[in-house]
Order: structure tokens, then sequence, then C-alpha cells
């Protein structure tokens, strides 16, 4: 532990003078210090960025027809990453598509968190009946490949970015809801629990000021690695043709470059690399925020 | 009884343990010495922090390095140093002629092992006794440590024996080499008090009956009074007092040591409030120049800011390191 | 003046993976104004279940906790809750007690917020008398639980327990994670507060001389039974049940010249299993003075002298005169 300023407190005289102590363990104090957090902050920023300003930079739709198709990465200025085998410019689709990929996946990782944390709370600290369901339940999705779930519920549904967040987030919120399980059993005996017990606050509030402030790292870093997954769960769905029809992602741009793959691989290269990097991006984030939420990581 | 009538198993001097820290370098123990004979109960005491747990790792070179460095003199045993000894050299000593027990015998033992074969594998290991004679040697051990029917209990894993019973038999596994230094420690600490005092009389008696030299780790200074015979007192990683047991708590010299006496409830001696040492241990990274106890010391006075005091004859065979020592003695300052 | 905390043939047991385990069987104690009462037993003797049964945080099976007179078991919810305040708890864990993302300002302020003190400066004024109470420094408000070192977490506990004005602090082992300078700082600080406000204190602990320290009376716990209970002097001059000798004998003093290990008389064998405890006396399997009774019949706690009771058959004949 930090030895340092723990010495320099109780070093009476000393200790006035010292301007504002900063808190080595605070969350902006760590986060800046780690190298993995900062890279795919950087990382995932640029790609926000660019979904969000896609309409400003680049007015044109996506799908209209601008050039004529096949026109390779970097051989003409007008279309710096070339054509598809419409026309249509993949510079402008890939920043246009990186909207509803990520849409999706925070969306669906949003909707999952939600569901998992009320769930894994309320069974974790009462236990009893809701634990049994919550614990059949998750059981239940341990045995169906999430994908193929997935498929079924928007195949039910029909493709809409509405279905396909559904579908990615029902098959997601046991996994967040077991972690948060986990922790809550872990804090629900710890003594600072029952000290609020013993002060007569209610189970509600307990929870909310107690239990789920001190289980929220876990949670965090498993949720950024989720939109991750999503963000594929999406490509993939897209990719078999189960994407939203009026919309243009990254998964749906390699499933039309699939059929020119020997001849134009760079039309499933591109969408390719751009969920590569995004979930990269995503998973140093969630790496780097496990080192920055866990104390006992030295960062330095 | 007297420690320096017979000549030491175990002698150590100037040990010194740092550890390299993100912070700086740490002085966990600072040049200490100290020796023990066969037969004696030497027990190393201090709060938490002061080192003493350290040092009984750092005379095995069981700390992890880096971050640990562990420096000094020499600790010499049966002639040779093991500062310097090679690790594989100095495998043959560890839990063979130097054995050690810890504070929770569960996370020691194995779970998956029975007792017995846990004894047995030391037995392999530093004695070569095998097959029939290492169970019946095994069953012995368990029976020495008065293990109620040894012979059933040793087929048993360690999850079935109670707290106490874990602990002997630690005790059996650490006697399985016959080793000529035991070290203990903390062995009493998670163990209610009448299961301490059978582990303390049984250490007490296996030692005698084995010759065994026996150094006692402890923050207890009531375990310490009654089992050591010669005391060591540890404090902020250095030796401030060692004297025989009789005359450390007849008239403990150095002020920390008595203010460690007086802070204890006594039973004997009813008091309203307790005599509190004021203040906290202060961090190794940031210890105060010259004396370690100087800032929470009553007796202190500007020298002893000044320079650190040297450990000094206390003329009962003992040392102190104490500028103030005869004032403290004296009893001027209570 | 009336008791505080009257607690009447009281049963705390739990079903467990392992079985059914009655912690505490059959106690009753009570505890006058401005009193200490300690509690001392070893490792799964009930003290803790004891204690946790008290404050509310574990439901008794059987028999009645009457705070202030009121009887929690007749009361309703929102009554026990209301009476909850009465009763407070120091833990053993100074860190673990501490919610380590609360400020320790956060930490004092949240029982007055529960229990209606609505005025924003009035909270923060209680909360400055309170951390000045315990000694701690004003500008300490801001800091988190890891900020401070053992002691002043443990002062910071206790003075979240002042905060609703408690009649009485179940102290479950205050100072045994805490080393003998700390200890001390603990012991006096939990004297001075008491000699200030005249709370009552059901002090809680496994070591003897802590108890016979803080404690006006002592009462002996043996696998979920009260054994005996004396004022502390008398407790520790004539100790009548052989369980509270083993206690006292087995005790590490400091004293070399009079108390070494290898002369001590040590009480034989280990704690039998609280699932299934000796029928009879449950000492009289590892009681040196057992005799025949003692294996079939369970003695019960008679008096013996002032204040002083004992559950032992060696002394029906003290108890026939004393009736």
């Amino acid at each position: 532990m930090t030895f340092e300023t723990l010495s320099a407190r109780f070093a009476p005289a000393r200790a006035v003078r010292r301007p504002r102590r900063v808190r080595t363990s605070s969350f902006s104090y760590r986060f800046w210090r780690s190298r993995t957090a900062l890279i795919g902050t950087a990382g995932l920023l640029l790609v926000v960025l660019g979904a969000i300003f896609a309409g400003r930079i680049f007015e044109a739709d996506p799908l209209d027809m601008v050039a004529r198709p096949f026109i390779w990465p970097f051989t003409d200025a007008a279309h710096p990453l070339g054509t598809d085998m419409l026309g249509r410019d993949i510079l402008t689709g890939l920043v246009h598509a990186g909207r509803v990929s990520l849409a999706v996946g925070f969306s669906a990782a949003a909707l999952a968190v939600m569901l998992g944390v009320v769930f894994g709370a309320v069974s974790g600290y009462f236990g009893g009946w809701a634990d049994q369901i919550l614990t059949r339940v998750t059981e239940v999705f341990q045995t169906m490949p999430p994908l193929v779930f997935a498929v079924v519920v928007v195949a039910i549904l029909t493709p809409s970015v509405g279905s396909i967040v559904l579908g990615i987030a029902v098959t997601s919120w046991p996994q967040i809801a077991r972690l948060v399980r986990a922790e809550t059993l872990r804090l629900r005996d710890a003594e600072y629990v029952q000290a609020a017990r013993v002060m007569g606050m209610g189970h509600t509030r307990i929870i909310l000021t107690h239990i789920l402030p001190n289980a929220i790292s876990p949670v965090v870093v498993a949720g950024s690695i989720l939109v991750a997954s999503a963000i594929l769960t999406e490509a993939a769905l897209s990719f078999l043709g189960l994407g939203d029809p009026n919309l243009i992602s990254w998964g749906s741009m390699i499933g039309a470059g699939r059929e020119v793959l020997r001849t134009a691989w760079y039309m499933t290269a591109l969408p390719g690399l751009a969920i590569s990097f995004t979930v990269m991006a995503l998973n140093l984030l969630g790496n780097g925020l496990n080192d920055v939420l866990n104390p006992r990581v030295s960062l330095s | 009884m007297t420690a320096h009538a017979s000549p030491a198993v175990l002698d150590v001097a100037d040990l010194t343990v740092r550890f390299r820290t993100p912070t700086g370098l740490l002085t966990a123990v600072d040049q200490l010495s100290f020796s023990v004979s066969a037969g004696e109960t030497l027990a190393i005491v201090g709060e938490s922090g002061c080192g003493k747990s350290v040092t009984a790792m750092a005379l095995l070179r069981l700390l992890r390095s880096p971050p640990a460095e562990i420096g000094g003199r020499h600790v010499l045993f049966e002639g040779q140093d093991l500062l310097r000894l090679r690790e594989r050299a100095l495998r043959n000593i560890r839990g063979n002629r130097i054995a050690m027990i810890f504070q929770d015998p569960l996370s020691a033992l194995n779970p998956v092992l029975t007792v017995g074969d846990q004894i047995i594998e030391t037995l392999k290991r530093h004695t070569g006794l095998r097959g029939a004679a290492a169970h019946r040697r095994a069953v012995e051990l368990l029976d020495l440590v008065r293990i109620p029917e040894p012979a059933r209990r040793a087929s048993d894993y360690p999850h079935r024996f109670s707290g106490g019973m874990r602990q002997r038999a630690m005790i059996a596994i650490a006697l399985a080499a016959s080793p000529a230094v035991l070290i203990a420690d903390e062995p009493t600490t998670a163990l209610d008090v009448t299961v301490q005092a059978q582990i303390l009389k049984l250490l007490n008696s296996l030692q005698r009956e084995l010759g065994m030299a026996l150094i006692l780790i402890s923050h207890d200074l009531g375990v310490v009074a009654e089992t050591a015979d010669r005391v060591l007192v540890m404090y902020a990683g250095r030796k401030v007092e060692e004297r025989s047991v009789l005359d450390l708590f007849a008239g403990p010299l150095h002020p920390y040591t008595r203010a460690l006496m007086r802070a204890r409830p006594r039973p004997e001696e009813l008091r309203e409030f307790l005599d509190e040492i004021p203040g906290i241990v202060p961090s190794l990274a940031d210890l105060p120049p010259g004396c370690a106890f100087a800032p929470r010391c009553s007796v202190a006075y500007e020298a002893c800011s000044a320079t650190r005091p040297a450990l000094l004859p206390s003329g009962d065979g003992g040392a102190v390191a104490c500028i103030r020592a005869p004032l403290a003695a004296g009893g001027v300052v209570a | 003046m009336s008791n505080v905390l009257e607690i009447n043939d009281l049963v705390v047991s739990y079903r467990t993976a392992r079985g059914h385990l009655t912690a505490v069987d059959g106690i009753s104690l009570h505890l006058a104004p401005g009193e200490t009462l300690g509690l001392v037993g070893e490792s799964g003797c009930g003290k803790s279940s004891l204690g946790k049964a008290i404050v509310q945080l574990v439901e008794p099976s059987a028999g009645s906790i009457r705070v202030e007179g009121h009887d929690l078991s007749t009361r309703s919810r929102a009554e026990r809750r209301a009476l909850r305040p009465k009763i407070q708890m120091v833990f053993q864990d100074p860190m673990g007690a501490l919610d380590p993302r609360q400020q320790a300002g956060t930490i004092l302020e949240t029982p007055l917020k529960l229990h209606g003190l609505r005025d924003a400066a009035a909270r923060r004024a209680r909360v400055a008398t309170l951390m000045e109470q315990v000694g701690l420094r004003p500008e300490f408000i801001d800091r988190l639980p890891h900020e401070f070192s053992g002691g002043q977490r443990q002062r910071l506990g206790i003075a979240r327990a002042l905060a609703l004005n408690p009649s009485v602090i179940v102290c479950d082992e205050p100072v045994s994670a805490l080393d003998v300078s700390l200890q001390a700082q603990v012991l006096n600080l939990l004297r001075r507060v008491q000699q200030a406000q005249k709370v009552s204190y059901l002090f809680i602990s496994h070591d003897l001389s802590v108890v016979e320290h803080i404690a006006d009376r002592v009462a002996i716990m043996y696998l979920g039974k009260i054994v005996e209970v004396a004022p502390r002097s008398a407790l520790w001059r004539t100790p009548a049940h052989p369980y509270t000798r083993a206690l006292i004998e087995a005790l590490p003093r400091t004293d070399p010249a009079r108390h070494r290990i290898a002369d001590k008389q040590v009480i034989g064998g280990d704690l039998p299993s609280p699932y299934n405890p000796p029928a009879g006396c449950r000492l009289h399997t590892r009681c040196p003075l057992a005799f025949a009774r003692c294996a079939v019949e369970e003695p019960k706690l008679a008096t013996i002298g002032d204040g002083h009771s004992v559950a032992c058959h060696l002394h029906d004949a003290a108890v026939a005169k004393a009736a």
C-alpha cells in the first residue's frame, strides 16, 4: 500500500502544510496511469466520433451509387477506399455502418447489463426461490450457443435493429446476472452490510448504496467486453442475412462482399478491419478498466 | 537454562531484509543479530509490521526475491552460512534440519492428502524411510504430538481435524526429520486459549525431549513470558531489547517494551484506563531519524531523534538500544 | 432502575448443510443502564450468534429479547425497526465493517438520515461532534476507510454506533484484530464514552483478560450455554465452574517467575462439535472433575452468591445453602 501517503498524513506538523492531497486510489488518477485503458479509450473514441459525425463528413447516402463499381482502394482520390460492386463509396459505407454496429453493440450491452444487474442483485441478495429460478434460467442459456439463440429470436421477430438488440441482450444478460449474483453473495454478509441493517436500513437501500457500488467494477469490465461481443454478433447476424435490410452495418458489408471475395477481397477486408479495430479497442478498454478498478494491481 | 553456556546452533549476524517497492527501498529487518542454542527457546516479539515474521522467512530464504533482498554478515548453522548457500543445498536444510510451523495450519496442509501421507512424504524426502517403516514412523510422530488414536487418524484428511489437531499434525510433519531448530511463527494465534495452552505445552515438552532449539515468533507477551528462555523485542525492523525472560519481565529496560507491558490488560491488577502508546507504528518508508520509537516515547528528548541508539549490554547478559534506558528502568517514567 | 436489555430463554438455531445447529441454547441475561457485561467463550460457543440476535441480525427460534421493556418478539416489523437505534453494534474487523467506497462523513451521516434528521446543517454538526468524541480530527471527514489506520477505523466504527444515541452497544470482539498498543487506545475510548453518556455494553470476546478489564460482570459461555455469571472480581478470584477455572489457568500471564507453561494445568481435549453437543453437562467430556451424574443430567444455572451463578453439579450444596 501507500506507505508514503500514510506516513505523511500522520507526521504532525508536515501534514498540515501539504498541498491538496492527490488520492492515488481514485479512479481518474489510476485511469490516466493505465496505458491499456488509455489506448482502448482513444481507439474507441475515434470510432465513436466517426460514427457520430458520419452524416456531416460524408453527406452522401451510403447506399447511393456514386462511381463506377470495383474501384480498388488508394487508386482514386475521390474514393480513397474504393467502391463496391454496385459503385457505392466504401469509406462512406464504413463510417455510416459504424453507427449501426456501435448503436446495436451499446444498446444490446446496456440492456443486458440492466437485466443482469437487477436479476443478479435480487437473486444474490435474497436467495430462496428467486435465486433458484435465476440459476435454472442461466443454466438453460448456458446449454444453448448464444448465436443460434439470437438467430432464432431475430428470425421470429423479423430482422430489425430492435429485434437484433433484443436477441443479443436476451442471450447475454445471464452472464452479467451470474457475475452480479456472485458479487452480491460475497457482499451481502460483509460487516458493513450488517452494520447498515443494524442501523435499520431497508433492503432496497442496502442494495443500492452498499452492494451495487461495490459490485459494479467487474460489471463495468464485463459490460465493455459485452459491447465488443455484441458488435461481433450483430456482424454475424448481418452476414447470415438477418441484418436490418434498410440499414448498412459492417456485418452486412462483409456479407455483400463475400460473393466477390476472390476478385475484390478488399470489400470484405475493410469492414472486417473496422470490426477488429473496434473490438480490440473495447477489449483493451475492458482489460484496462479491470486493472484500474482493481486496487491490488499496481500501475507503474 | 542459561543460553550462553552451550554453543549456538544458529547464529545470525546483521541480518538485513529489504523490499524493493514502487515507492522505494523498505528496510523490513535492519541488522538483526541473535543466536539460539540447543534446548533453548528464543522468542521474537513485536507488533504487526515489526519484521518478526520476515525474519523467520529470511532465515530459510523463503522470501521471493525480487522484491526481497536478503543480506547480512552471516546466518551460521551447523558450520554452513545459509546466506551464501546454494538453493539446492538449502533445500536439504529446510524442513529437515530447520523446520517451520505457521499460524494457519489448514493452509499449510495439503487438503487432498491424508495427514499420514503428508508425514510420510516428509520422511521420504529427508530420511529415506519408505513403505511400512515410514508409515510406522508417521503413526509414532502423531502419537508424539498427542493425537489420540494415531493409527486411525493417520488416514484422515486435514479437514477432519480440529484447529488444534491440525497444528499438532503440522508439528508432527515439522518433527519428522528430527530438526535441530524449529521456527514457530505465531503457532497459536488462530487457536482458542485452552487449545493454545495445549499446543504451547506440547511444544515446550517436545523441545525438552528432543533437545531442539525453538524460535517462537509471537505478538503476545503472555505467551512469550510463559514459554521463552530469552526474549528479543523488535520495533520497526530493529532489535530494541534482548534479555532473559526473567530479567525482561522483572524490569524492562527499553521504553517500548515497558509501554507494551503497560498497554496490556492485566486481570491481576485492574486499572480504570490502560496506558496507551500514542500514535501508530511508523511506516518503514519514512522512519524517523534516530530512534524509531522516539516520536511515541514518553521519555524521549532531542538527542533521541538525532542519532540511532546503539545496542549496548544491559549488564545482565542482555542488550538494549536506548540512550535513556537507565532512566526508564529507574521508574522515573511512570 | 430497570434493565435496558433483558433476554429470556433465548434460542438461536440454524439449519445448515451439515445439519441442525443450536448456537444459543436457552440463555437468559440482563443488562443494567451504564453497565458492561462481558461475554466470554471460545470459537463456536455461540457468543456471536447471541450478539447478532440482540441486534436483530438473526431471528431467534425461541425466547424473548426486551429492549427498554419492549419485547421484540411481539412487535410488528415497523415497531422493531423503530427499536433498532436503541441497540447498536461495533464489529470485529474495523476494515470489513466500513464500506470501502464511503467517506467517513457519509458513514456517520447515514444513520442520522435514516432516522429522520432531515436538517443537513444539524447532521453536519452531529457528525463533527461524533468525530470529536472518538478522537478523529475534523479534516478526516472526507477520507475513505483504507486511508485510516486500524485503530482509527475502529474509532469510526464506534462513532457510527454512537450516532443514534443507543442505550446498548453490542461490541463483538472489537479489539481482537488490533495490536496491543491500539487495543489499549480503543478500550480506553470505550470506557470514556461510557463515562460520558451512560451507554451499556455487551462486550463479546474470546479474551478473558480484555473482558476482565472492561466489564463489570462477566458471563462465560460454553457450547451455547452460560456456565457462569459473576461480578468480574468474583469471577477472577473465586471462579466456580471448572471451565472458568480452565480459561483462567490457560490465560497467558506476563509473570515468568510464577507462571511457566511447563507447570500449567491445561484442560485436555477439543471443543466437541456444536452440531452434536454432549448430553448432560456439555463440559463433561473435558472436565477433570466430572462424575457419573454429569454425563446424564444437565446442571441448571443457580445462584451461589451475590450476583454469582454457576451451572455445575459440584455446587449443588452451595446452591441449597444460598436458597
